[in-house]
């Protein structure tokens, strides 16, 4: 039945490239599970295969393809959702993609991100030896409901009968160290007391305790509402982590060097990931991969070696000047970004902001961002994508006043703009996620810009 | 002249970007050389009166709401005081319901509300997810109102209160009466993210004349500024929404 249900789709793959669908990533997944329900259980039955999970706001792809790479590099089979499709549908695509029809098929572990609100569902279709919990922000409201539901899911997902797995948790977010008393945990977290602040952003999502609802006290605040937090009503606090991030000697766009403790072990790390975001990403790579069972130090070359995944940071050269494009979709992530932006002046930024469906139709969430931290930093500013006339508005209201500004509702004609106008030897496109996949589309298709190799 | 904005639960009732309409009220008060100043105030704090000639509360989830409930209770007489001395309340979604008589949870809970607005709210089967369109008498003038609504429960209104505007496009208080939101005085509940005032200046300047007017007792009008971009953003919408039904 397996074999029938990938023949099916692969035969729905050819079908919807010759009628141009897009890349048709989910599709063929959508119609297996139409007609093959349980296809998902017969495959990991059928290849025996070690499920690892991984779930969370942000950091799903970043995430999910270091956890491969590790696992790669130290001669483990990995089959996993490469594009990023984190819907049932999507996984089973990816599947069917990575399955060679003629040859070989074995892996040892499937690797698979998966959508915050759909993870009661893929632990019902899989039985995963492992989840990744990485953190809850405010994302797409309109589709998903608030983050109470999504953290509702992750408990009833932890509840399934019959469901053995271990954890790995991030500490720092209240919500995600409060599953550590459903299963056996691995937690990870920040131990870099240089970091952080003493106040909570405004806009901070979870600030009350998981078990009684009294506003959380916090020690320190690395970015949003992650922190070191107790709760001086009930006494829930962080838990220690067994595996931490220490010495954080740097992080910026190109990258972070740091190191990390695990089984009374020091690594340092030297990481092309941008940002503080991805430092904490590392850590949950390292405390899978360590709980999996593999040494510390055998981490090291692939962690090192990983490439920002795609349109998260992703570099591209035009005339021998550099265009990093980055998905931001979320104010969390976005406000990460400019954090990451704000050191430099005279900025030539593009930014795009879709509100189609994988975007979530609701654009308000830009008026969570902090913009105003930009202010007289930047030389060009573009705006583009479907909904640009708003973020025309919010960027007026941050008093950004930038020297050069330009809308273009067309998205290819931004980017023609922008790319012939931009001087910098950096230049930063951000993108929410529609527009960003459509863009890289564009990027690859026309050869506008070549890809940029470090 | 001088402004003061009181941004009630900032770090609570924040959702949606609402915080943005605090940022626009600023900048276009600002922009007619008066002074702003802006207190935040959360649980726990004292809301002066005299501090105050605009109110402002957002939505927030379930759980946030929740935990401001025995507070809001607290400062009830003052927020009475405020609305019945004409000064300006703005409440968003989640502060909407809190002001009404009472509002009943999904769980079937009912919580008393601080009675300002005659409305109570009920749980819809399915949440009211989507952009919208009303239609208000804004400075004597009908005008559109546009904005984004995402809300499960269903609010009716009662004699006291006249509904804010009319459903064009949309759901509203509870997606069958064609009322949305709703006004006593100078106090305005509303479901409309957006946020709010993103998009609807000329809203934005009448809740600042208002505000003015009841805190120097006399007229104020502004006078006008560039709108280009707030108005441009907003006909898009509009004209995507009505084609789409």
């Amino acid at each position: 039945m397996t074999y029938l249900a990938i023949l099916l789709g692969k035969f729905l793959f050819l079908l919807s490239r010759s009628f141009k669908k897009g890349h048709g990533s989910v599709f063929p997944g959508y119609i297996i599970q139409r007609v093959f329900p349980r296809f998902l259980s017969r495959f990991q039955k059928k290849y025996r295969l070690k499920v690892v999970l991984v779930t969370g706001t942000n950091g799903k792809t970043t995430t999910t393809k270091l956890i491969t790479n590790i696992l790669r590099e130290n001669g483990f089979k990995v089959i996993y959702n490469s594009s990023g499709a984190n819907l049932p549908r999507g996984i089973i695509s990816s599947i069917v993609k990575e399955y060679k029809l003629l040859g070989q098929n074995k892996w040892d572990y499937g690797v698979f991100e998966v959508d915050e609100g759909h993870l009661y569902e893929v632990c019902n279709a899989l039985s995963p030896s492992y989840i990744v919990f990485l953190n809850l922000f405010r994302d797409q409201l309109d589709r998903y409901g608030e983050i109470q539901k999504n953290f509702s899911t992750f408990k009833k997902a932890l509840s399934i009968q019959g469901l053995r797995c271990k954890i790995i948790t991030n500490v720092d977010d209240p919500l995600i160290n409060y599953l550590r008393m459903y299963k056996k945990s691995t937690g990870y977290g920040i131990e870099d007391p240089s970091i952080g602040s003493k106040k909570l952003p405004e806009t901070a999502d979870s600030k009350f305790c998981p078990v009684c609802n009294t506003r959380l006290s916090y020690q320190r605040v690395f970015y949003a509402h992650m922190g070191k937090y107790q709760c001086k009503n009930c006494n829930y606090e962080r838990s220690n982590p067994e595996v931490k991030v220490k010495e954080i000697k740097t992080f910026h766009i190109d990258g972070s060097v740091f190191s990390v403790e695990a089984n009374g072990l020091s690594m340092p790390i030297n990481s092309k990931l941008p940002g503080l975001y991805n430092v904490s990403n590392i850590a949950a790579a390292i405390a899978t991969v360590t709980t999996i069972g593999i040494r510390l130090q055998d981490t090291l070359i692939p962690i090192n070696n990983t490439p920002t995944a795609f349109g998260r940071g992703e570099k591209f050269t035009y005339e021998d000047k550099i265009f990093y494009l980055i998905l931001v979709k979320n104010p969390t992530g976005y406000n990460e970004v400019i954090n990451l932006l704000k050191g430099e002046k005279g900025l030539n930024i593009l930014l795009y902001l879709n509100d189609n469906i994988p975007d979530g139709t609701d654009v308000s969430w830009i008026w969570d961002v902090n913009f105003e931290e930009l202010r007289g930093k930047i030389f060009l500013i573009g705006i583009s994508g479907t909904r640009a006339y708003d973020m025309e508005v919010r960027i007026k209201y941050a008093r950004i006043d930038p020297q050069v500004s330009f809308t273009e509702l067309d998205m290819e004609s931004a980017l023609t703009r922008f790319t012939r106008t931009a001087k910098n030897r950096k230049n930063y496109i951000l993108a929410n996620y529609s527009a960003m996949t459509e863009l890289r589309d564009k990027i690859k298709r026309r050869g506008i810009m070549n890809r940029y190799e470090s | 002249m001088n402004l003061n904005i009181t941004y009630l639960y900032y770090d609570i009732l924040n959702l949606y970007g609402d915080r943005g309409n605090i940022i626009i009220l600023k900048r276009r008060a600002e922009a007619r050389g008066i002074n702003v100043n802006v207190n935040y105030t959360t649980i726990g704090e004292e809301l002066a009166v005299k501090e105050t000639d605009i109110l402002f509360m957002g939505g927030g989830e379930d759980r946030s709401q929740e935990a401001v409930e025995m507070d809001i209770r607290k400062k009830s007489t003052i927020i009475r005081e405020i609305v019945e001395s004409n000064r300006v309340v703005i409440a968003i979604c989640g502060s909407y319901q809190l002001l009404g008589n009472y509002y009943i949870t999904v769980g079937g809970k009912e919580i008393r509300g601080l009675g300002i607005l005659d409305v109570y709210t009920t749980p819809a089967e399915k949440r009211m997810i989507g952009n919208i369109i009303t239609k208000s008498t804004i400075k004597g003038k009908e005008t559109e109102i546009v904005g984004f609504e995402n809300h499960r429960g269903m609010t009716f209104i009662g004699s006291k209160t006249k509904p804010f505007g009319r459903v064009i496009v949309g759901y509203g208080n509870n997606g069958r009466d064609k009322t949305e939101g709703a006004v006593y005085k100078n106090c305005y509940g509303t479901y409309l993210h957006g946020p709010l005032l993103s998009k609807n200046p000329v809203l934005a300047d009448m809740l600042i004349e208002k505000a003015l007017s009841t805190k120097y007792e006399r007229e104020i009008i502004l006078n006008p500024i560039d709108d280009s971009s707030e108005l441009r953003a907003k006909n898009y919408i509009s004209t995507l929404i009505k084609s789409k039904g």
